[in-house]
């Protein structure tokens, strides 16, 4: 399998594809290490997997116009929204799979940027649940 | 109940002036409201048209 550079990523929040007006996306997934650790002649630590902790982070290219994402995203904040992530575009596959999860929209920063920037905004959003990967 | 797709974004993907159902919503996952707060859906006119019964004795 070839390496993949990301220019065509899709991104869907709360069922709206904001592709084209998201720059940066990582679907991240990160267990608690739970120690196990007792008497033993090992004289080693050992461990087990705990709970999931998943999240989303997004970097969105501002834009308030009709359909766009101010509005997309302004009536789900405090809600669970799906979201769903495909390193492309294209059918979802095996070397394009598809990542859903039910994030919570807990921050927004309606406006953000300096002077002479690209009205940008970032956030991260903690997953609820589990990512369901599909490959068809 | 059923909703036309009136955003320029495709929405579970279906592209501006396709038709998407209340079941094909929830099993996206998504809010409808949400949708249509954001100028993304509509619902569609369902009203069927009024027909007027016919009097009798009266001819056009």
């Amino acid at each position: 399998m070839a390496r993949i550079v990301l220019t065509n990523a899709f991104i869907s929040v709360g069922g709206v594809d904001l592709s084209s007006l998201v720059s940066s996306v990582s679907l991240s997934s990160s267990y608690d290490v739970v120690e196990t650790t007792a008497f033993s002649s090992s004289a080693s630590k050992t461990r087990v997997a705990g709970l999931v902790d998943n999240s989303i982070t997004l970097e969105f290219h501002q834009d308030y116009a009709t359909s766009q994402v101010e509005q997309t995203i302004y009536p789900l904040l405090g809600t669970l929204a799906t979201v769903i992530v495909k390193p492309n575009g294209g059918t979802t596959s095996a070397f394009n799979p598809s990542y859903t999860c039910s994030a919570v929209i807990s921050e927004w920063t309606p406006v953000n940027g300096a002077v002479g920037e690209l009205a940008s905004a970032s956030v991260s959003w903690p997953v609820s649940g589990a990512i369901t990967k599909a490959v068809v | 109940m059923a909703y036309t797709v009136i955003s320029d974004r495709e929405v579970c993907g279906k592209k501006k002036g396709e038709s998407i159902t209340d079941k094909e919503l929830v099993d996206a996952g998504v809010s409808a409201e949400a949708l249509i707060a954001a100028n993304h859906i509509k619902a569609s006119n369902t009203a069927q048209p009024s027909i007027k019964p016919a009097i009798e004795g009266v001819t056009n």
